[in-house]
């Protein structure tokens, strides 16, 4: 068969980057082991979170599917921050598992153009320096000139559990080795990473009497733009503790872990320690929390977040009974850690096309990340970036002031990665202009431009757009009541000020506003208005580095021969290949002495004239 | 007088390091001793090719050898010792070679011209010093303090450049460094972990933080002005009218009788200039013809010239003899530049004892019995730093470029003082302290972000 774009992998990320393609108009096919698995939350039931909410805003702003997958699945709603500023607040909901893996299905099946192929990837067929298409272990071929390779932790996968081991993809499934092998054949520069996952235990074994209990938002916030209202009712979760006990047990079973006896030997995600990590690390915490969490609204699967082991099947039976409310509750699956290959990232271009295979494009966790939401957010970028190039055209790379898309794609590929890579609202040096209620403003617009945004949606974006701008207006004029004795002289002015919203403002004057808003138009005007100063001082500095950094580098560029470069820079940067000087300056050990030095040379070959030290072989 | 200041060594990053550099360390001249330096992968190679050692004898790390320097041609040059600092361990982190000869112009240039033969580079100014930053030996502080030490003017500002070369300097600035990542550390687990019951349950708040910060940065940004006295110096003219006794101070200043002395007025009639050392700050002192009615053309002529120094001098010591009232020239004087001049009483000797005051009011000073020199030295140092002279040894900022970050790393943190004092969250505030640690992290050349997260996850039990 032959097709536009192929998509390895049915995971947050394959989903969005086939389902993107697809839409684009390009002929996809999804290859995945089972159809059971697309979607699979492995990990934990829960979307969203600080900056992970981000991501998943600004893939439903480009037309992706996380956020209205997750609003048609999710049983617990909370917006976290809601005390702080609109920048940092964001929305994270609990799912349910197999709802989500259906609606996400059904998105899938419903887009024109898809195909899934169920399938193992054998080999990927290489014409020179192209891709060219692949062939399945059971003997199929499908052709194509792009495909998008999303194998999270897949690719040679093995899990531990206690000193045993064995090769997994995920518990109960293979993990993926011939691309491996094939990919480390290539020269790819790959390393092994690990996480981990809890015991999932049965519901009706489980004493809740004893836990505090969590309630969601009694008024939930969507992460769709096109989501008006969560109409599901929420379930809430609940709390349980650790005791000196569990402790105990857990310092007695270390002789016995594949992780403090040095079996892995691969670096696991420090914002997802491992218990035994957390009891060792912080010695002198008497206890630690447990979210007991529900794989669904009527699932029998309970989830225990913040119980992630790799320890022996016994201990971690002995570590659970020492758990207030779990004594004697049915372990259905055992906690373990899985070590896992991942493509060092540096090896991609900024459009995830790989340095070394023309056509061939890396998303998701084999890029180095943790999470669903980086995994989707990789996804979608990796999938509009294959049927660009399927296309012909050239890619769209987002910048890191734009989105925390931006700044994820660009800390991997100058940077690479040595632990798995999450993302914090804090890795972006805009954090402010990045709020969550205004992904849309700043990439709707690509994704109309790349034909992935629909009619509709393009349509709603601008009355949303248009609302906010006749409220702003509105503002700029509307005067707070006389009696209030305020120093704000317009209803704007007044909304500038700490711990003033749109609500608050409103019961300060009498005029009344032309449109009524919605919840995240609200919190999209009260971060431009607040920030405004400081927005207005990061984009002068965006510009001022922006005129300097984009200035480009030609790929065929030969860092060798330009002289007063280290040895250890000049490799780096032939590894990396930044395209901007920019992009050089962020990788990691480049100088900004190399970068003056770099400027003049780059300044040369932009003119276009001679000396410049272009390798004639590349 | 200016020394060369903000670090040369930063300007000319064009040579890979791949390549030993070689050069003289030592003055250009006659001497005993000349020594040159080698720097490099090929250092120790470069130089085996033109020693020659006694027989058995080989060159190892940190042992000195007696070798004899034998050019090409196979010609004895010269007799010297060989040091040899391996790689890791010496200045400049790479393979060093230090070579000593007999300091002749001719002889050393000729030494050097066999080394570079034999594959050296001849080294840039500063450029061994610029690969010590570059291999991580020292920071950009320590480097600056180098070039620094090496220009020093006085003890004092020797042991200031030594300071800065020991990386006190790189400490303090270290370790307020360390107090701002741990409040943005703090503010940013509350951020993005605000839920977690570990972080929940710390202290986070920035207030406190920045104020206590804030303060230790305001006081170390003062210290500049002494600071930079010390490493820049400063011009001060004596001036009053003929005959009030300029020159006797100035030659009592000076230790020695370089101004002509006479009880005729009118004796100075061009300025002269010295370097002095006052209690460790270098100082020009410049001597004047006295102001009044001008006799003659040269009196006028001189005159004028005091004036050109008056206005170019950071401070005027303005001199009228115990028991005269303060002329029509001195009160202009007092009216015209008033903020910089320092009145002083002259020939106390005079009074028999001090304490009756005239007309200047002031310190009274005799040039000839040395009354009151103490007092008036230190007036000087007073004026010139504008504060009062520290009563113990503290760290001072000495460099201009420092001064800068550290003003601007100030600046940022009364914004976010500000920002909080107005109810702004963290995320506002952060803006701020992101870049105010940027400007500390400009003095000494240290990095990046990852500092934040290890600070996180070492402090927070997070995750789940």
């Amino acid at each position: 068969m032959r097709y536009d774009v192929v998509v390895v992998g049915g995971g947050h990320a394959g989903c969005e980057a086939a389902h993107a393609a697809a839409r684009m108009g390009l002929h996809t096919a999804l290859v995945t082991p089972s159809v059971g698995g697309i979607a699979r939350m492995s990990c934990n039931p829960a979307v969203g979170g600080l900056a992970k909410g981000h991501l998943v805003r600004e893939i439903d702003a480009l037309g992706g599917l996380m956020g209205r997958v997750t609003d048609e699945a999710g049983i617990q709603f909370r917006l976290l921050n809601r005390s702080r500023g609109p920048a940092v607040q964001a929305p994270r909901a609990q799912c349910d598992k197999a709802l989500y893996h259906e609606v996400m299905l059904r998105y899938m099946l419903a887009t024109p153009g898809l195909e899934i192929v169920e399938g193992m990837v054998g080999a990927l067929w290489i014409e020179g320096s192209r891709i060219a298409g692949l062939d399945l272990v059971d003997g199929r071929s499908l052709e194509s000139r792009a495909v998008v390779v999303t194998t999270g932790t897949f690719l040679r996968g093995t899990i531990h559990i206690g000193l045993e081991n064995f090769p997994a993809g995920r518990l109960g499934e293979a993990p993926a080795i011939d691309l491996a092998v094939f990919l480390e054949s290539r020269g790819f520069e790959i390393a092994r990473l690990k996480t981990g996952t809890p015991p999932r235990l049965l519901r009706s074994t489980i004493d809740f009497s004893v836990f505090d209990v969590q309630e969601g938002d009694r008024e939930p916030v969507p992460f769709s733009f096109a989501t008006e209202r969560i109409k599901a009712p929420q379930v809430p979760c609940h709390i349980a503790w650790t005791t000196e006990k569990t402790h105990a047990i857990i310092r007695e079973g270390l002789h016995e872990s594949p992780m403090f006896t040095g079996r892995i030997a691969s670096v696991g995600p420090r914002y997802c320690p491992s218990v035994e990590d957390k009891v060792v690390r912080f010695a002198d915490r008497s206890r630690h929390q447990i979210f007991i969490e529900p794989e669904g609204r009527t699932s029998d699967e309970i989830y225990l977040n913040g119980l992630s082991t790799s320890l022996p099947r016994a201990t971690q039976r002995r570590m659970i009974d020492s758990i207030p409310g779990l004594a004697d509750a049915t372990i259905l699956r055992p906690g373990y850690a899985i070590e896992y290959d991942f493509v060092q990232p540096t090896e991609l271009r900024p459009s995830l096309e790989t340095w070394r295979i023309e056509g061939l494009f890396l998303a998701g966790q084999i890029d180095g990340t943790t999470g669903y939401e980086e995994a989707g957010a990789l996804g979608i970028m990796g999938g509009i970036n294959a049927a660009l190039f399927a296309r012909g055209e050239g890619p769209l790379i987002i910048a890191r002031h734009e989105a925390y898309a931006g700044v994820l794609i660009d800390d991997l590929i100058s940077r690479g990665t040595r632990e798995p890579y999450r993302m914090f609202t804090s890795r972006s040096e805009h954090r402010l202009m990045l709020g969550a209620d205004s992904a849309d403003e700043r990439l709707t617009p690509h994704g109309r431009r790349v034909g992935l945004v629909d009619d509709a949606h393009w349509e709603r974006f601008k009355a949303k757009r248009s609302r906010i701008e006749r409220y702003l207006e509105w503002a700029r004029g509307a005067q707070p009541r006389k009696s209030l004795k305020t120093n704000s002289l317009t209803v704007e002015s007044l909304l500038s000020r700490p711990g003033e919203t749109i609500d608050t403002v409103q019961c300060a004057t009498d005029a009344r506003p032309p449109v009524a808003l919605s919840w995240m138009e609200k919190s999209a005007i009260e971060a431009r208005v607040k920030y405004r100063g400081y927005v207005a001082q990061q984009l002068r500095e965006v510009e001022r580095i922006s005129r300097d950094a984009n200035r480009s580098i030609p790929d065929a560029f030969d860092f060798s021969n330009v002289p007063g470069l280290s040895r250890e820079i000049v490799e780096k940067l032939s590894r990396v290949r930044p395209r901007t000087l920019g992009h050089a300056g962020r990788i990691s050990g480049v100088t900004p002495a190399a970068i003056s030095i770099l400027r003049v040379y780059v300044g040369r070959s932009g003119a276009g004239r001679g000396a410049v030290p272009v390798n004639p072989g590349s | 007088m200016t020394v060369p200041s903000r670090g040369a060594f930063i300007a000319f990053p064009m040579h890979p390091p791949e390549e030993t550099i070689v050069a003289l360390s030592t003055p250009p001249g006659r001497g005993a001793i000349g020594m040159i330096r080698l720097s490099g992968p090929d250092a120790l190679a470069v130089a085996q090719s033109i020693l020659k050692l006694r027989a058995n004898a080989q060159i190892e790390p940190g042992k000195t050898l007696l070798a004899t320097i034998r050019g090409r041609d196979g010609e004895d040059l010269d007799t010297g010792y060989v040091t040899y600092q391996p790689a890791g361990r010496s200045y400049t982190g790479e393979d060093v070679i230090e070579l000593t000869c007999h300091a002749n112009p001719v002889l050393v240039e000729r030494i050097l011209e066999e080394l570079i033969a034999s594959g050296a580079r001849p080294a840039e100014r500063g450029e061994f010093t610029y690969r010590a930053v570059l291999n991580g030996r020292i920071d950009l502080a320590q480097a600056e303090g180098v070039a620094d030490l090496i220009e020093a003017p006085t003890g004092q500002a020797a042991r200031a450049a030594r300071e800065q070369v020991r990386g006190d300097l790189s400490r303090r600035i270290d370790s307020m460094r360390e107090v701002l990542l741990d409040a943005i550390g703090r503010a940013e687990a509350a951020l993005e972990f605000g839920e977690e019951p570990d972080v929940a349950t710390a202290d986070c708040a920035l207030d406190g933080r920045i104020a206590a910060l804030s303060e230790q940065v305001e006081a170390f940004v003062a210290t500049y002005r002494r600071g930079r006295l010390l490493r820049e110096g400063a011009t001060v003219v004596l001036a009053g009218r003929p005959n009030a006794g300029k020159s006797s101070l100035f030659n009592r200043l000076l230790h020695t009788e370089r101004a002509i002395v006479d009880a005729k007025p009118g004796t100075t009639r061009d300025f002269l200039s010295e370097r002095i050392d006052l209690d460790g700050i270098p100082i020009t002192l410049v001597d004047t013809a006295g102001l009044g009615a001008a006799g003659d053309e040269i009196e006028r002529q001189g005159m004028q010239r005091s004036h050109g120094q008056i206005e170019k001098a950071d401070l005027v010591v303005l001199l009228c003899p115990y028991g005269d009232a303060l002329g029509e020239s001195d009160r202009h004087l007092l009216t015209a530049a008033g903020s910089k001049v320092l009145p002083v009483t002259s020939k106390s000797d005079l009074a028999g004892v001090n304490g009756n005051g005239n007309g200047t009011g002031g310190v009274f000073v005799s040039a000839k019995t040395g009354a009151g020199l103490a007092e008036l030295r230190h007036l000087i140092v007073d004026a010139l730093s504008n504060a009062p002279a520290p009563t113990q040894r503290e760290l001072l900022v000495t460099n201009a470029r420092h001064h800068e970050a550290l003003v601007a790393c100030r600046d940022r943190l009364r914004s976010a003082r500000a920002a909080l004092g107005a109810g702004a969250t963290e995320e506002i505030a952060l803006v701020d302290l992101y870049a105010g640690l940027k400007h500390l992290e400009e003095i000494t050349g240290a990095v990046p972000m990852d500092a934040i997260y290890d600070r996180i996850f070492s402090t927070f039990c997070v995750g789940k």
